[in-house]
């Protein structure tokens, strides 16, 4: 039986489960525009994956790269679901460096 | 190299990706919502049986095992896309029964709240819509599973916008035939 398998599985969803929660807080403290910043980290833990020699482990990286690349898309929809009101609207927020620039960006969301 | 991670990580976002996408459009379709919850629910427990009996490696069984557990969390999702829909932060279909159903008792709307783009500040939203374009007429009993206490039917419609009296008077009726 392939215990490791499921074991990826069950890290996946709790990946996901924390995903949730570090979008919410990252949302509310630093705003959406910080996407692109996470959008990278997501990418290079990924890439990091490539570099890992043990099959294992680079399964678990990936999995983490792609819940935070997953949360880069996910933090626009939280910025607006805050504004309308059904989570906690917190304003000035932190800005990233290169605002304006991103601010022309059009953020990613599923 | 080792392309494992990369599979799996860009797998688990895929399948996220298609679980967002494809959540909103069985609700939104589906006049049961069962049906569609329990289809993803045996798939991705068939899923996790390959991944921990049909497989020794750990890219095909990880690959099953990570599109598994999205598939039975894309299972919950789907009550959770209705709970949603009922509380007017999704937008409800009107050619759906089930959701014209909701929209006729006073729950829903057919507004995208999410559909805009950030503005930095608090939004209010439109007030909710008394009524649906498409009202549909209720017979006794749900025409699907012949409850009559199914939201398809002219007392659930009743409970769920929460008209006592015509529950009671419907009740009333009832006895009298």
């Amino acid at each position: 039986m392939n215990w490791a398998a499921i074991a990826m599985g069950f890290f996946s969803l709790g990946i996901i489960g924390l995903g949730f929660f570090w979008v919410i807080r990252m949302e509310y403290y630093l705003g959406y525009l910080w996407w692109p910043y996470v959008l990278a980290v997501g990418v290079l833990l990924l890439g990091g994956s490539l570099f890992v020699a043990d099959a294992g482990w680079s399964a678990l990286l990936g999995i983490f790269g792609g819940s935070v690349f997953w949360g880069a898309t996910e933090l626009k929809e939280q910025a607006v679901r805050a504004e309308v009101g059904w989570f906690k609207f917190r304003s000035p927020k932190q800005e990233p460096p290169g605002v304006e620039r991103i601010r022309k960006w059009h953020a990613p969301h599923l | 190299m080792q392309f494992s991670g990369l599979v799996i990580g860009g797998a688990m976002f895929l399948a996220i990706w298609g679980g967002h996408v494809g959540v909103r459009w069985l609700e939104a379709h589906s006049v049961r919502v069962w049906p569609p919850a329990l289809l993803l629910f045996l798939a991705g427990t068939g899923l996790n049986l390959y991944a921990l009996f049909g497989s020794r490696d750990v890219l095909p069984g990880g690959l099953c095992s990570v599109v598994g557990f999205t598939l039975l969390w894309d299972s919950l999702e789907v009550y959770r896309q209705m709970w949603r829909v009922l509380h007017s932060h999704a937008p409800a279909n009107p050619a759906n029964p089930r959701h014209a159903a909701y929209l006729a008792a006073g729950k829903g709307t057919l507004v995208d709240l999410l559909k805009r783009e950030p503005q930095g500040s608090r939004y209010e939203p439109p007030a909710p819509q008394a009524a649906a374009p498409v009202v549909p007429t209720f017979a006794a009993s749900c025409p699907i599973c012949h409850d009559a206490s199914c939201i398809l039917s002219q007392r659930g419609a009743a409970v769920l916008r929460q008209d006592w009296n015509a529950v009671r008077g419907w009740r009333t009726t009832e006895v009298q035939a």
